[in-house]
């Protein structure tokens, strides 16, 4: 038997109901076990998982807010790029203008959603990179 | 000299004794009568040459036979003053002086006799004016007289000297005082410009932070209203809940394009994707904004617009909003030249003709008043950013750079044609711009590996 590692799809924001969204919109790949949805209110709790998370095997996605309290996606995105460089990053934001998305690619981010988020645009990403199915 | 040196002196010193604290026009005035009570004289005279040819005299005093006279003109002409000035220098005749000028004939009215006058100049030499003094007996002794004469003419000059010098001196502090108040007027109307623009600007920051912090909420209201339209679907429910979800996602869209757009117009960066609008009614909108706005009841009514536009001319179109606000600047700019002209004329019907046609592979687009049109002055600056004509707090002066800018990036031109007093005509031309991909709201498209 062929057990496939589900995706680990990290989510940080610091609006609580987006953690709620994206269970709802991924509720069809978590239950058949293809996404483990692990969603943060914040960084330091993301940094704290990922570090308990250091020996997984299996492939990781991050996808975070910028505007966060204490520490910003962008602090975020150094931190994950310096001390786990396999994980892909992608920035949600409100804001879209170019410095932000110049900053981003610049730090090391794969991509940049901007709000309101259009989860079709993301389960398509999830689809092409990492095969989930929908 | 005949007479003794201290009576000479004595003399001197009765003409000169007059107030001292005098200046200027009094000075010459009781030098005039000094002069003629001391000598004994008819008449004296002090005058200037008139400008610019100066080959005339007006006097500022005659003493005539005991007073004042009234004042006159004399051409020098055939007189004894010619010679005063040619000469420069005091001229004496002691005698019969009006058989030697006969074509005089002020000597023979006055019964001349005796003739002594004495130029003053200015320092480069040109003349200023002359003391004359005359009597209808011969004079007695001829180099006093020559002397007192030549004496008092420079004394006498001195006070017209200063009052040319504080004349001139008052000129150029008038020119100054202009200049100043010109500079000064200049600056008020700069500083209200530019806190006009400070608030725009503060304005324009303020806008853009609320607009990026609403997309948070609306990115919860439009996937939580699809989640719920996603689950009801799922149970096969519709319905009056259904359909409320559907609302619910519908104006969150609806608002998140408000907020888009609004960004899209508080933005310096050059402008987004280009899309896909209906020029024809974004300048029936705009159209209809403007004539909204129109408060005066009198000229709302006079007001007569002809329209002619092409309906469904769709074209690709860089950063839609502001091409709007553009159309929106030119129709608001026609109808303040129409008011204006409203306002002075009773008669007067105001018209506005706008026009919108594709002409593959263009867009022709014009509008036309018969307003108050613009000077040839004010034309060729019209376009300059911050340039208007309206009082300031009613006008930026950026609307027509920012839309010959917006035109620009659609690679547009916008022409103004004006007569003033009677019409503008502001013509645009666009042509069709080429296909280019289509980007949603995603920055970078599908995953790119090589990233």
């Amino acid at each position: 038997m062929v057990v496939t590692r589900p995706l680990v799809v990290i989510m940080v924001d610091d609006e609580v109901s987006v953690g709620f969204l994206s269970r709802m919109k991924f509720r069809q790949a978590i239950e058949d076990g293809s996404i483990e949805l692990h969603f943060f209110e914040g960084a330091r709790d993301c940094l704290k998982y990922l570090h308990a998370m250091k020996e997984h095997h299996g492939d990781m996605i991050l996808f975070t807010d910028i505007n966060m309290p204490s520490i910003s996606g962008f602090d975020l995105l150094t931190q994950v790029k310096s001390q786990y460089p396999l994980i892909p990053v992608y920035m949600m934001s409100a804001y879209d203008d170019s410095a932000s998305v110049d900053k981003s690619k610049h730090l090391g981010a794969k991509g940049y959603f901007t709000k309101p988020v259009n989860f079709g645009d993301i389960k398509k990403l999830l689809n092409v990179d990492f095969g989930v199915e929908f | 000299m005949d007479t003794p040196k201290y009576e000479v002196l004595e003399l001197v010193k009765r003409i000169y004794n007059v107030d001292q604290l005098l200046f200027g026009k009094d000075y010459v005035r009781e030098m005039v009568r000094s002069l003629a009570t001391t000598l004994g004289v008819k008449y004296v005279l002090v005058g200037h040459a008139v400008e610019p040819d100066k080959t005339s005299i007006q006097t500022d005093f005659i003493w005539a036979d005991g007073k004042f006279a009234s004042n006159l003109i004399y051409d020098l002409k055939g007189t004894p003053c010619v010679n005063v000035i040619c000469g420069t220098r005091v001229n004496c005749y002691a005698e019969k002086v009006a058989d030697q000028f006969p074509d005089d004939h002020m000597l023979k009215d006055m019964g001349a006799e005796a003739y002594v006058g004495a130029p003053f100049l200015t320092p480069d030499g040109s003349l200023v004016g002359l003391l004359v003094i005359m009597d209808d007996k011969p004079l007695k002794d001829r180099e006093l007289y020559t002397f007192v004469v030549e004496f008092f003419a420079a004394r006498i000059g001195t006070e017209y000297y200063r009052q040319i010098f504080e004349d001139s001196l008052q000129k150029q502090v008038d020119i100054r005082t202009q200049e100043l108040r010109s500079a000064f007027d200049d600056l008020q109307k700069t500083q209200k410009q530019l806190l006009s623009q400070e608030k725009l600007a503060t304005i324009g920051r303020i806008t853009f932070g609320i607009a990026h912090e609403l997309k948070n909420p609306l990115n919860v209201i439009i996937n939580a209203a699809e989640i719920i339209e996603e689950l009801m679907s799922e149970q096969k429910l519709s319905g009056p809940m259904r359909t409320a979800a559907e609302s619910i996602r519908e104006h969150g869209y609806r608002a998140n394009n408000i907020i888009t757009s609004m960004l899209k117009q508080a933005r310096q960066e050059p402008a987004a994707a280009p899309e896909y609008v209906n020029l024809s009614e974004m300048m029936d909108r705009s159209l209809e904004l403007c004539s909204r706005s129109i408060l005066d009841p009198d000229f709302k009514s006079k007001l007569k617009v002809h329209k002619n536009i092409e309906p469904d001319v769709n074209y690709l179109i860089v950063d839609a909003p502001s091409v709007e606000r553009g159309f929106i600047n030119l129709i608001d700019n026609a109808i303040y030249a129409l008011r204006e002209k409203h306002k002075d004329n009773e008669g007067f019907v105001p018209n506005l003709w706008i026009e919108l046609k594709a002409r593959i592979p263009y867009v022709h687009i014009s509008m036309r008043d018969n307003g108050t049109g613009i000077s040839p002055s004010n034309l060729i600056r019209i376009f300059d950013e911050f340039y208007t004509t309206k009082p300031p707090g009613e006008g930026t002066g950026l609307g027509l750079s920012i839309a010959k800018q917006v035109l620009g990036t659609n690679n547009g031109e916008i022409n103004i044609q004006s007569t003033e007093g009677e019409m503008t005509e502001v013509t645009v031309n666009f042509p069709l711009l080429e296909q280019k991909q289509n980007q949603e709201n995603r920055i970078w498209s599908s995953p790119d590996p090589s990233l």
